[in-house]
Formats: structure tokens, C-alpha cells, sequence
């Protein structure tokens, strides 16, 4: 009951300092070459690390679906499964995963350093809003870039699996590729990317979250990583089976109408 | 200029300040000493609305500032500015653009005059050639110094020093004390200095004034102190004269 | 790690990249041939690697376990919809999710919660260890910080997670059992006939080998990442960051590599 309180506590203030935070964005907007700057930084810090994920979740993805197929004799329609299975659902959520550590982590420890060593106080002292300053062209800066990587993964994810198609299950690249647009339909490509978002926008909240409010040196720093990558992946994790829920009354919804 | 009334503020079941009365007239240079943990530091982060109160007023050229919101705090941030006790520089800003922080948020200045400013602040805390540097590349001392620098740069009324010596070798903390000095009698500024060094007070305090447990158990000039009866301040006294 | 690139040459951000890494290389491997002649030279310490073991398991099992159901959900509901496209017999859903779960999801999702929670604590505690210099104070007490630190945590996480890895794959599999039941009309025998003819008992062994090698490479990343912590604040940050990051990225192609030899097995 006790943890079940915590829970909605912190539902609760994670939901004010985002309220905040878009208060901020609407009332106060932050400079856009701060924004850019972020968005530059964290793409081109994390660009190899997401790249490296999505080409290894693709392969991996292609690998198990070729087993699966070559029992049901369906061996041409391994790209289109695979390359489907890994844009809806596979693929956001282990990049997602990845951003979590690398950038979620990295803005939190960044943040939470800032606090620790009352450099935010000091913002505040010399007259300026540290939500507007150092929160929002965070926010934004990893909501524009996370989306970008998580696309730029998914790509290498699909260019990931046609490799091991060819490699592994000897399929020659045009029929790896013929069925892909037959199964990956307008609808999957946009659940995909409704799911980037969707984390992008998790991963920039709790981590700005998390990162701002740290207490207790560098111990707390610590703890601050530490809570923000898990609480990152549970929330995504959730949210994934949100989306695809969501997807799904979508289209049963458009299905009857 | 600040004055204190009945201030209480209490972290969780812990209460850290117990109703403190303190008046602060303009240009003195006060002293604020005790030991570790007794509120000294939550004090100073009370009266720019750093931290909020729970009970008690803060009054700052008499304008009632305790329940102030922080758009409400920033003219008086500008009046009042804090050095905290670690550096707290900005480290993705070189040291040129920490100390102009400040100036690009107030006033509206042409860049040769920011630029001068800067320089002239930084001639204050005795360091040259560091514009360019980042926080990371310099000594803690000159950080320290530099931090000094963002704050004078801002000229305010009133100036608050968290520890400003804590960690320092004995010849910048010289250096630091005899800035505090300086700065109050040319530019008549009011200092507030949170510490625990009594020989520093000693020597450039116009009034000490010793916090135990949340509460003022002794005040006065250094002439008066050497006097005290109270245990903690002939604590501290007897270990300031072992030093001299 | 954090040396300075001095110029833009292409050639020497290489080469500095090269040495760099190679450092970073050889003092892991060097680390890692230290934790294994400790783990064989001396009994390890029963006591820490029990805490160790209950801060492992019992410490993240929930989270786990709530983690792996809403994947297996979203893994049939998504299976479901594939196979509806494919083969318009959708008889096979069933086998189809569970042997994705069992051969997959189940150890990858365990894994990487693991690293995000007791990799990132590990490597803030150590590292936090590090800065005050606690390590250097265990070393001045003549105890070797490697057998003392990482030894029962190497241990203590190996058997968690082959452990945790077996219970995610359960729960997975009766989520996926009850909303198939629930949702998509295949009753609970039918689902497990189904999956009868796809999944194998080497399934369990192997999804235990990799977590086993999971268990394995997440201590040794944040016990290297936090003996290596830089001071300060900052550093305990960095430290933690990066042993998410490179037990992550460890863990994606080792599953990569671990699938892929697999498949010459089944």
C-alpha cells in the first residue's frame, strides 16, 4: 500500500514539473540555438550507439524469424515479417532502451551534477529561470534528436536484417525485399513511428525530472542514474503496450466505421 | 537593510533555525559563526528565496520579501548576490562568459563595456588571463576567486558568502578577506559572511554573531566576543588563539 | 577516455581513438583476468555474495516481472497481427510468440533491466567507493578491492539472472497464455499444443546460457567503469552512464552472436 502511495506521488510530481516545464515553452521560450546546440550534442554523441543497436536488433530479429518461416515453407515472406515485426515493435522498444542508458542517463547525471553542486542555485542568484535555461532546450533538444535516432536506428535496423537475410538464410536481396511493402503497410510504419515519439517524449521528461530534482553529492547523482534508466525502460515498456493497444482499437475502430 | 523576524524553518521533523531576530544595517560586514550543521547556510539561502521559511519574516530594505515569487525575487537577486560555497561555475561556459552571465541577464549592455566589466571584477580577485578557460581547467582556489568575480561583477548592495574560505590555502584566504574588506569600505556594501574561521571574523568582522542549534547565543563586536562567557564561542575563541 | 583531441586531422582523431581504445581494452581485460584468478584462488565471501545475490533478485524481481508481462503482451498481440497477414491461418500464434519469448525477450528485456538497475547501482556504489577513497583504504588494509568488490557481486548476478531470466520467461509465457485466452480465442490447450510443436526443452537451456553470459558481462562493465571513476560529482555520473551504456550495447551483440550460433543447434 505504502509503495503504492510512493507510486502515485511521484506520477504526481512528474507530472507538475512537466506541466511546468510546458508552461515554461508557452509562457517563456528558451533561445532556439540553445535548443540546437542539444540537439546536435546529443545526436552526434549517441548517433554510433543507437546505430550499432538497431543493425545488431535487426539481425537478430531476421536470424529467429528464418527459423521460424522455413517451417511453414514461407521463406519469401521473411523480410516483409521481419522487417515488420522489427519497425512496430521490436526495434523502438530495444533503442529505446539503449536512449534510456546513454542519453536519459547522461542528462540526469548532467543535471544532477549541476544541482549537487548548487550550480542551479546559482542560476536562480544571478537572475535567471533555470527551468527556462538549462530544463527546456534539454527537453526539447532530446524530444528532436531521441526521434531522430530512434528513426535512424530502425533504418539501420532494416538494413540490419536484409544483411543477414542475405548472409544467413541465403535469400537473395530483391525477394528479401519484395514482400517488405505488401506486410509493412502505412499503419505499422506509422505505429513505429507514434512509438518514437512517444518515448522520446518519456525519456526527455524523466530525465530532466530526475536529474533536477537529485539531492546528496555524488552519491545522489549516482542514485539519480540510476532511477532514471529503470524507471525509463518500465514507463516505456508500458507505454509500448499503450501504443500498440491504442493502434489496435484504431483499427478496429476504422475497420467498422 | 536585512532584518530577520522569528525566522523558523524545519527540514522534515528536524527544525534547523528555532526563530532567529537579526537586524543587518547597511555596510557592515557581519560574521555568522557556528558549527557544522546548526542553519547557518539555510540562513543565507532563506533571504534570496533559495529555500522558503516556514514561519517568520524576512524584511530587505524594507520591503517584506517572505513570501515573494521567484519573478518577484529577481530584482532582489540583483541587490543581493550569493557566493556559494563550492564554485558552482557553469562548466559548459568559458570563465569570460560565467562572470557576463549575470550582466546578459540584467542589463542591456554593448559587449565592450560587458567585456570591461568583466575584466575590472576579475582585476578585483587578483586573476589574469583565465578569460578563455573553462571551470574544469583551473585550480579550485581560482574558481572559488572566479565565483567571487560573477557575483561583484553585478555590484550588488548586498553581498552573501557562503564559506568563501572553506578549502582555500592561508594565502588566498588572506587575499579573499581582505577583498571582503575592501569591497564594503569603497563600495559600501553590506556583507553577510556564514563561516566558521572566528580568526578571520576577528580580524575584519564589524560584528560576530554565533548561531548554535538553531538559535543566536551570542552577538556583538569582536571586542565584546573576546569577552563571552557562552562555551561554544570560548571554543572557538581558544582555537582562534591558538592560530595567532 | 576524456584526454584531449589536440587536433581536427581526421587521421589523428583516429589514431587518438585507437590508442584510447586499445588502453581502455587492455585494462579491461586485465580487470577481468584479475576477478577470474580470485573468483578460482579463494572460497568467495558467502556472507556479501548473499546480500548481493537478495539485492540482485529479490531487489528487481518485481520490476522485471511487470516489465516482461506488458512485452509478452504487446509480442502475441503483435505476433497475432502478422500472422493474420501472412498465412490466413492464424492457428500458429501461439508457438510463434512463445518461441520469440523464450528464444528472445524473455533473457534480452531481463538483461537489460538488470544492467539499467543493478549495473548503473554497482557502478555508482563502487564508484562512490572510488572518489571518497574507500578503495584505496580497503588496499592500505591489505584487502584485494578485486576479490572483496567484485567477486561477490560477479557471482551474485551471475545466478540472479540466469534465476530472474527463467522466472521473466514464465511469467511471459502465462500473459501471453491468458490474454491469447482472453483476447485472441485460443483456448489454454490450444495454446499450449501449439506451442508444444514449436518449443523444444533446449529453448530453456539455451535462453539460460545467455543470461548467464549476460549475468556475467554486467558486474565486470560497472565494476570497471566504477574502479576507473574520475572525482567528483561529475564523475560518479560519467561512470555510471557509460557502464549502462557499453552492458547494453555488450549485451545486444552477444545476443546477436549467442542467437546466431544457436541456430546451428535447433
Amino acid at each position: 500500500m505504502k509503495s503504492g502511495a510512493l507510486f502515485l506521488n511521484r506520477l504526481g510530481e512528474i507530472l507538475l514539473f512537466l506541466s511546468e516545464v510546458l508552461k515554461t515553452l508557452w509562457k517563456r521560450p528558451c533561445k532556439l540555438e540553445l535548443v540546437l546546440e542539444q540537439v546536435w550534442h546529443v545526436t552526434i554523441q549517441s548517433f554510433p550507439t543507437t546505430a550499432m543497436a538497431g543493425f545488431f536488433v535487426g539481425g537478430i530479429m531476421t536470424v529467429q524469424f528464418a527459423m521460424l518461416v522455413s517451417e511453414f515453407g514461407a521463406s519469401a515472406y521473411l523480410g516483409g515479417l521481419a522487417t515488420s515485426a522489427t519497425i512496430r515493435e521490436i526495434g523502438p522498444m530495444l533503442i529505446a532502451f539503449m536512449l534510456s542508458g546513454k542519453v536519459g542517463a547522461f542528462t540526469s547525471a548532467e543535471l544532477g551534477t549541476m544541482k549537487v553542486t548548487e550550480q542551479i542555485d546559482a542560476i536562480r542568484c544571478l537572475g535567471a529561470d533555470p527551468i527556462q535555461e538549462i530544463i527546456l532546450p534539454r527537453f526539447l533538444g532530446i524530444i528532436i534528436s531521441s526521434f531522430f535516432l530512434l528513426t535512424g536506428g530502425l533504418m539501420l535496423s532494416v538494413i540490419g536484417g536484409s544483411t543477414l537475410g542475405i548472409l544467413f538464410a541465403g535469400i537473395n536481396p530483391q525477394e528479401y525485399v519484395r514482400h517488405i511493402p505488401t506486410i509493412l503497410g502505412f499503419p505499422s510504419l506509422l505505429s513505429g513511428l507514434v512509438k518514437c515519439m512517444s518515448y522520446a517524449l518519456v525519456l526527455a521528461t524523466i530525465c530532466t525530472f530526475m536529474g533536477y530534482f537529485t539531492t546528496g553529492g555524488a552519491k545522489g547523482v549516482g542514485r539519480s542514474v540510476v532511477s532514471t534508466s529503470v524507471l525509463t525502460m518500465v514507463t516505456i515498456v508500458v507505454f509500448d503496450w499503450g501504443t500498440s493497444f491504442l493502434g489496435q482499437l484504431l483499427m478496429a475502430w476504422f475497420a467498422v466505421g | 537593510m536585512i532584518q530577520y523576524k522569528k525566522l523558523i524553518k524545519s527540514f522534515g521533523t528536524r527544525t534547523i533555525l528555532k526563530g532567529i531576530d537579526l537586524h543587518i544595517k547597511a555596510g557592515e560586514i557581519v560574521f555568522i559563526l557556528g558549527t557544522s550543521g546548526t542553519g547557518k547556510s539555510v540562513l543565507l539561502k532563506n533571504t534570496v528565496g533559495l529555500m522558503k521559511p516556514d514561519s517568520g519574516e524576512i524584511w530587505i530594505d524594507d520591503e517584506n520579501v517572505t513570501d515573494f515569487t521567484e519573478q518577484q525575487f529577481l530584482p532582489v537577486r540583483k541587490k543581493c548576490g550569493m557566493v556559494f560555497q563550492h564554485p558552482a561555475l557553469f562548466d559548459s561556459l568559458s570563465i569570460y562568459e560565467n562572470i557576463a552571465f549575470g550582466l546578459r541577464k540584467h542589463f542591456v549592455l554593448p559587449e565592450n563595456e560587458i567585456k570591461e566589466r568583466v575584466e575590472q571584477a576579475l582585476s578585483l580577485v587578483n586573476l589574469e588571463n583565465v578569460l578563455t578557460k573553462r571551470p574544469g581547467e583551473i585550480s579550485y582556489g581560482m574558481q572559488k576567486r572566479v565565483s567571487l568575480a560573477r557575483t561583484v561583477v553585478l555590484r550588488p548592495k548586498v553581498l552573501l558568502f557562503d564559506e568563501p574560505t572553506t578549502g582555500l590555502d592561508p594565502v588566498t584566504t588572506n587575499s579573499v578577506n581582505s577583498l571582503i574588506q575592501n569591497l564594503s569600505r569603497k563600495l559600501n556594501t553590506t556583507s553577510m559572511v556564514v563561516s566558521h574561521d572566528m580568526h578571520c571574523a576577528l580580524k575584519i568582522a564589524d560584528r560576530i554573531v554565533v548561531l548554535d542549534q538553531g538559535q543566536i547565543v551570542d552577538q556583538g563586536t569582536p571586542q565584546e566576543l573576546l569577552q563571552s562567557q557562552v562555551p561554544l564561542v570560548r571554543d572557538f575563541l581558544s582555537e582562534a588563539r591558538d592560530l595567532l | 577516455m576524456s584526454t584531449k583531441i589536440v587536433s581536427n586531422n581526421p587521421f589523428s582523431i583516429l589514431g587518438h581513438f585507437l590508442i584510447v581504445s586499445y588502453k581502455d581494452i587492455r585494462s579491461f581485460s586485465q580487470l577481468v583476468a584479475a576477478t577470474l584468478v580470485q573468483l578460482f584462488a579463494h572460497l568467495p565471501r558467502k556472507k556479501e555474495t548473499f546480500q548481493q545475490l537478495y539485492f540482485v533478485a529479490n531487489g528487481s524481481l518485481w520490476t522485471i516481472a511487470f516489465c516482461v508481462t506488458f512485452a509478452s503482451i504487446v509480442t502475441i498481440l503483435e505476433s497475432s497481427f502478422h500472422m493474420k497477414i501472412v498465412i490466413q491461418n492464424d492457428s500458429m500464434v501461439p508457438g510463434f510468440a512463445s518461441v520469440l519469448i523464450l528464444r528472445e525477450l524473455g533473457s534480452v528485456v531481463t538483461a537489460l533491466l538488470l544492467t539499467s538497475r543493478i549495473g548503473a547501482g554497482m557502478a555508482a556504489e563502487i564508484g562512490s567507493m572510488k572518489v571518497t577513497e574507500q578503495i584505496d583504504a580497503l588496499k592500505m588494509l591489505g584487502i584485494n578491492p578485486v576479490r572483496f568488490l567484485i567477486v561477490p557481486r560477479l557471482i551474485a548476478s551471475t545466478i540472479g539472472c540466469v534465476i530472474l531470466s527463467i522466472i521473466a520467461n514464465m511469467v511471459c509465457i502465462l500473459a501471453a497464455m491468458i490474454v491469447a485466452d482472453q483476447f485472441l480465442g485460443y483456448s489454454v490447450g490450444l495454446f499450449l499444443t501449439a506451442m508444444r510443436r514449436f518449443v523444444d526443452f533446449q529453448d530453456i537451456i539455451f535462453a539460460s546460457i545467455k543470461a548467464f553470459c549476460f549475468g556475467l558481462v554486467i558486474p565486470l562493465m560497472s565494476c570497471y567503469f566504477g574502479f576507473n571513476c574520475k572525482s567528483g560529482a561529475d564523475g560518479v555520473g560519467r561512470a555510471t552512464t557509460q557502464s549502462v551504456v557499453f552492458a547494453s550495447v555488450a549485451i545486444i551483440v552477444l545476443d546477436f552472436i549467442l542467437s546466431y550460433t544457436f541456430s546451428y543447434f535447433y
